[in-house]
């Protein structure tokens, strides 16, 4: 274990980073506009719920500028965009489910022409009731699909083992993903009919499977690229669809280059966001704090359609019970239609909420019994080879090594945090212990899959395409280094090409943590093709047996003779050697039985446990996130400053989800909190302390070059931000022990402390 | 005509008033400046503004370089000036800032590293600390930890600041060409059609009023623009708003026996950094980080801030504890009134058509302290919830002296609270006393709930504050006996 610093770092920096530093990498957004380049963007449903019969679009059509409005009855193809469920139209007809859902699209001139014309379309509206809670349309039947249970051992024998039974009931708020890029599509029209799109999106595929289903056309006349995204965190791994067909279906239709970026307003108004969750739990201990029984049934607010939610939700359920053993456990979960913009992916994917009910469980049963939480975690910490509910056991359990090493940093804090608060002090401390356990894979099956294009040019340099996006997650940085470390050159020879349907076909989206894992893999795969076609020729040269050549930074070794890298392609090619692979890459054994809830769906599990201290001003109401200290899970890290860096941002995204961030709506469901100056993310003065320490274990079977994956687990550890304030709030008042109400505001924590009516 | 230098290039600026982000990207194809959130809210798009302001200092020619947000501002605002946009600081090569960013894990999808390294460039040129100069940009990715590690290097790295733009460009930190360019400031802003005097602007207003076109005076634009983007139908840039901030009359702060004059387009980083502020009011500067962020603070003013007449203006609250007075012109002359008279109803002032407000006094200290605090949802960066300043005056042990008291957030503006103020002037400080001022305070404010908070927290949560100043200025004071 080791702490990472800047001489972590990289010696050299990417050519990608530098782009990134100086400003000079594109954006899509950034890309120059062509000649005569028309602006897109929608007419949105001013009602939660609504009939209309007729869309007036005079108005619009008058306002200088504008060129042309479309409504449902021009789309040329299906008018659906939904993935998954087929539930949700490009543009509404005849009927819209929230406010800010489409139902026209104004093309103008000028952005802001296309803006103003927008505002102008409108419909014979004719409301309807609405919903936006999870409860009500639970009990109004409104469901996206049957409510799923996943179980293990005999709940209901259990309790009477158990000689303590607590209960409680959660509600976790929703969250923006402020990714800083906001939407954006480009669309051309080509002269075969088809379109070329650059899409923000994560999911190049599915955006181009719904632009060709809206134009009618086959998938081999789109062609989806991504340049990079300027953060996506799950918003862009769906939603980025919706501006993708909007751009391409005013592209095809008029023939002329569209672009359609909303700016942040509309883009947090119309856009999906976390789901809230509304849950309630029982568990049950024995004597020795053995945790005995789980019961837990969760309702998560949807939104209207069902987008990514049926996936979501399932994903808590895997996670319900998170790092720890529980033998008997029954977790029911319902995905509820409301009158919201559908919620969508969002870093952790639904785990977080999961683990939040469990993580909230224990601390009832904690207050119950008089003890820290941390007392009964550590008791029931997942052992090697322990069932899930899921049907798989755990395999490299390392969740009670992690915790074991922080056990000396907790002792202390638990002590010191004691004797602080015992001298009642205006500022009250809190910390709170979250342990993590994440399974890895596309809990889809059928998504664990990739390909990789290669190509090694004559002069030696290499590029790789993939179907990976990065984000800001840095996957191309790790695929650059797979390429490199499996040719055994230098990575300045590698070349990692923007993400594009034409090279990689039916890509899975970069998601679910596994863009390195999946892609680096595929990577690695066309590379040992390569590599074999090379080592015959090398042993011809070095005349040796071609088992026993070597390739490392750039040098190819046989026998006592070496041969240079370049030397050694440029002869392949007058040997007529193929210098390029297509690879595909399947992670191997996973599987799942939706019938039984039962399988192997994860390839691995990434574990770690945070240390969270947190603390109020009891007057004022204002709490904190002073500290955090983190063990965490890595594998053989491929990039020690990147994975670093996922940890701490994942970190930082957890907390202002528990504590500044929150969505505010009218009674009309109208988005207030629709910009960020009433929509708070975390600044770097908010920001705690962050100390990381990065296990490097064995990275076990699915993990690239045994490098785990990083991306959404440590998420996780920001919800011991809520359960750290909980405990400096409960100092000063103890009966706010009981409410588990997310995010903890400083109006929240004021009320809690001051129980003002 | 009026010129700009981008850069190194010297460009013609367009006749009409064009956002400035906009102009950078779409007309000059400079595209590093990020549109992010549109209100100034987040960082991506600073741009360094580059100016030479006699009005300040008579004589100087010295250009002073700020990182300002380029959504805020029209084009009109920046003729005469410099801008370096990112693509004026390398040209391959990294900046050492840029440099540190990428190898300390400051950068992931690089959407905010252009508006970063803007403004610790800025920092560096000028010799501010480094992480206050970065605490409005916001990283959605969440590397604050990198970004930290990346200023402790800089920090290293440039124990001494640059002290001329040539001099930073030898530095690496930008281009050689751009300093260049940016020594002919002097020269060139003497040359652009800025620096009109008040008279003139009060006739350039009397004839807009004459021709019906309405009364759009601005100074430091950043709320203007805020509110013109989202509600004012986008339009383009009005071409009538009249600008102040080049009005050398209005950009002074003066120091005599009547205490300070503080020009109404001063910025609140003048303000901020103004000896004369600092000696009658020590600790006022730091109550002022707190307003916005770094670059809002260089293109906001004291004279926006109040005739702007948001219910929690920072700097309303503040002033308004301090007795402060305003000067009023127009072509007939000049009037003085109390800031306290100021405020009629929510977003409105006693300004007429033909005035702008032209100067703000605030009274000699005379012993007095000053007391400040704002409740938000983010402690930095945020509009208040609630504010709440604090005068007090010189006092024996145990007792209040004179006390003003000021808040925000609990009215249709900010509200002087005399019932409440007078209730401690004098009066043995102790539990009973509060109580009696915070029952009054209840009578005085009307709290209502909005995206701000609940009526009932707002009501409750300006109690803490009054608490929590008093406990500031006595350390013994037993706050929680005073809790109801």
């Amino acid at each position: 274990m080791s702490t990472p610093s800047a001489h972590a770092a990289p010696a050299q920096v990417s050519s990608w980073l530098e782009l990134l530093a100086t400003g000079s990498a594109r954006f899509s957004g950034d890309l120059p506009l062509p000649p005569g380049c028309l602006h897109a963007l929608p007419a949105v449903s001013p009602h939660a719920h609504a009939k209309f019969s007729r869309i007036e679009i005079a108005a619009a059509l008058a306002e200088p500028g504008v060129v042309a409005v479309f409504t449902a009855a021009d789309i040329p193809g299906a008018n659906q965009i939904s993935n998954l469920a087929h539930d949700e139209p490009l543009l509404a007809a005849g009927e819209v489910h929230c406010v800010g859902q489409p139902y026209a699209l104004v093309v103008a001139d000028s952005a802001d022409a296309a803006w103003r014309g927008s505002r102008l379309v409108t419909a014979d509206w004719q409301p309807l009731p609405a919903c936006f809670d999870a409860r009500a349309a639970f009990a109004a039947g409104e469901l996206i699909q049957p409510p799923r249970t996943f179980s293990l051992g005999d709940v209901d024998a259990a309790w009477a083992a158990c000689t303590t039974v607590v209960s409680g009931e959660v509600d976790i708020g929703s969250a923006e993903h402020v990714y800083l890029e906001t939407q954006c599509a480009l669309a051309l029209p080509r002269d075969d009919g088809g379109v070329s799109v650059h899409s923000a999106t994560q999911s190049p595929s599915s955006t181009q499977k719904a632009v060709a289903a809206i134009l009618g056309l086959a998938m081999h006349l789109v062609e989806i690229e991504v340049e990079r995204l300027g953060g996506g965190f799950g918003g862009k791994e769906e939603q980025a669809t919706l501006w993708a067909c909007l751009a391409a279906l005013a592209a095809k239709s008029l023939g002329r280059p569209v672009r359609s970026w909303p700016e942040r307003r509309d883009d947090m108004a119309i856009t999906g966001k976390r789901h809230p969750y509304q849950a309630a739990f029982r568990i049950g201990l024995d004597d020795a704090g053995r945790f005995v029984a789980y019961e837990a049934r969760l309702l998560q607010n949807a939104g209207w359609c069902a987008d990514l939610s049926t996936a979501i939700l399932e994903r808590s359920l895997f996670h319900a019970t998170n790092a720890y053993f529980i033998p008997n456990v029954r977790v029911t979960a319902a995905s509820c239609r409301t009158n919201l913009p559908s919620n969508t992916a969002f870093r952790g994917f639904g785990a977080p909420q999961g683990i939040f009910v469990i993580e909230a469980a224990i601390r009832a049963a904690a207050r119950e019994l008089g003890v820290p939480a941390e007392v009964l975690q550590a008791k029931n910490l997942l052992r090697e080879g322990d069932a899930f509910p899921y049907g798989m056991r755990i395999a490299g359990a390392c969740v009670g090594d992690c915790w074991q090493a922080l056990v000396p940093a907790i002792t202390a804090r638990r002590a010191e945090f004691a004797r602080w608060n015992a001298g009642k002090p205006r500022r009250r401390k809190g910390l709170a212990v979250v342990p993590v356990c994440f399974g890895i894979s596309f809990t889809a099956t059928l998504l664990n899959q990739a390909e990789a294009l290669v190509h090694v040019y004559v002069d030696g340099s290499v590029v790789v395409s993939t179907g990976a996006v990065d984000m800001g997650q840095g996957v191309y940085g790790k695929i650059q280094r797979v390429v490199a470390l499996t040719l055994g050159i230098p990575e300045a020879l590698v070349r990692v090409a923007g993400t594009s349907t034409l090279r990689v076909a039916n890509v899975s989206p970069t998601a679910a943590s596994t863009g390195a894992d999946l892609n680096g893999a595929a990577a690695r795969e066309a590379c040992l093709v390569i590599a074999g076609g090379l080592r015959r020729v090398a042993g011809e040269l070095l005349d040796c047996p071609p088992g026993s050549i070597g390739f490392s930074d750039g040098v190819v070794a046989g026998g006592e003779k070496t041969l240079g890298w370049r030397e050694l392609v440029a002869a392949a090619w007058a040997r007529r050697v193929c210098l390029s692979a297509l690879a595909h890459y399947a992670t191997p054994g996973l599987f799942f039985d939706r019938e039984r809830n039962q399988g192997q769906p994860f390839a691995y599990h990434v574990q770690g446990v945070a240390l969270v201290e947190a603390s109020v001003d009891v007057l004022l109401g204002s709490g904190r996130v002073d500290r955090v200290e983190v063990v965490h899970d890595i594998g053989r890290s491929l990039d020690r400053l990147t994975d670093l860096g996922q940890i701490e941002g994942a970190l930082v995204q957890g907390i202002g989800w528990m504590t500044c961030e929150e969505i505010v709506r009218d009674d009309a469901g109208r988005l207030l909190s629709d910009s960020l100056a009433t929509y708070k993310i975390p600044d770097l003065d908010s920001a705690p302390e962050i100390v990381v320490r990065l296990r490097e274990g064995a990275g076990g079977p699915g993990a690239v070059l045994n490098s785990k994956a990083v991306g959404e687990p440590p998420l996780v550890y920001g919800l011991g931000a809520y359960f750290a304030l909980q405990e400096a709030i409960a100092s000063w008042r103890p009966e706010a022990a009981a409410v588990f109400r997310t995010p903890l505001s400083s109006e929240r924590i004021f009320m809690l402390l001051h129980d003002v009516a | 005509m009026s010129l700009l230098i981008l850069n190194a290039r010297t460009i013609e600026l367009p006749e009409d008033d064009r956002p400035l982000l906009a102009f950078l990207r779409e007309g000059q194809r400079l595209t590093a400046a990020k549109p992010a959130c549109n209100g100034g809210d987040c960082g991506a798009c600073l741009v360094l503004l580059g100016e030479v302001v006699p009005e300040l200092a008579p004589g100087a020619s010295e250009a002073r370089y700020c990182a300002v947000n380029s959504c805020l501002l029209g084009t009109d605002r920046v003729a005469g000036t410099q801008l370096i946009t990112a693509e004026g600081l390398s040209s391959g090569p990294l900046t050492p800032v840029q440099r540190a960013l990428a190898e300390e894990g400051g950068i992931q999808c690089g959407y905010c590293t252009p508006g970063l390294v803007v403004a610790l460039t800025a920092a560096l040129l000028n010799g501010d600390p480094l992480l206050s100069a970065v605490s409005g940009n916001l990283c959605r990715c969440g590397a604050y930890a990198g970004v930290r590690r990346a200023c402790a290097r800089i920090a290293r790295d440039f124990a001494q600041r640059p002290r001329s733009l040539r001099e930073a460009a030898a530095l690496g930190l930008l281009l050689p060409e751009v300093a260049a360019a940016g020594e002919q400031l002097a020269a060139f802003a003497a040359q652009a059609t800025v620096g009109t005097g008040l008279a003139e602007k009060l006739q350039q207003l009397d004839a807009l009023n004459r021709q019906g076109q309405g009364r759009l005076v601005v100074a430091g634009e950043s709320d203007w623009s805020l509110q013109h983007a989202h509600q004012a139908k986008r339009e383009l840039v009005a071409p009538h708003a009249l600008q102040l901030h080049r009005v050398t009359e209005l950009r002074r702060i003066r120091a005599d026996a009547d205490g300070l004059h503080i020009g109404a387009a001063v910025s609140v980083a003048e303000l901020l950094s103004s000896p004369l502020i600092a000696a009658d009011w020590p600790e006022l500067p730091s109550f002022l980080e707190f307003f916005a962020s770094p670059a809002i603070r260089n293109v906001a003013t004291i004279g926006g801030n109040l005739v702007n007449a948001s219910p929690i203006a920072d700097l309303a609250v503040i002033l308004l504890a301090l007795d402060a007075e305003l000067s009023i012109v127009s072509l007939a002359g000049c009037r003085r009134i109390p800031l306290s008279g100021f405020y009629l109803a929510y977003h409105r002032t006693g300004l007429a058509a033909d005035e702008v407000l032209s100067e703000v006094h605030v009274p000699p200290a005379g012993g007095r302290r000053l007391r400040y605090r704002k409740v938000a949802r983010r402690e930095h960066d945020d509009i208040a919830s609630v504010n709440l300043a604090l005068a007090v005056g010189h006092a024996s042990s145990g007792y209040f002296g004179e006390v003003s008291l000021a808040v925000g957030g609990v009215g249709p503006y900010p509200l002087r609270l005399p019932r409440a103020a007078a209730a401690l002037c004098g009066r043995p400080l102790c539990a009973a006393t509060l109580r009696e001022a915070l029952s009054l305070i209840d009578e005085e404010i009307a709290p209502i709930d909005d995206l701000r908070g609940s009526a009932a927290y707002k009501r409750r949560l300006l109690k803490h504050l009054l608490l929590d100043q008093v406990a500031a200025l006595h350390p013994d004071f037993a706050w929680e006996e005073c809790l109801s």
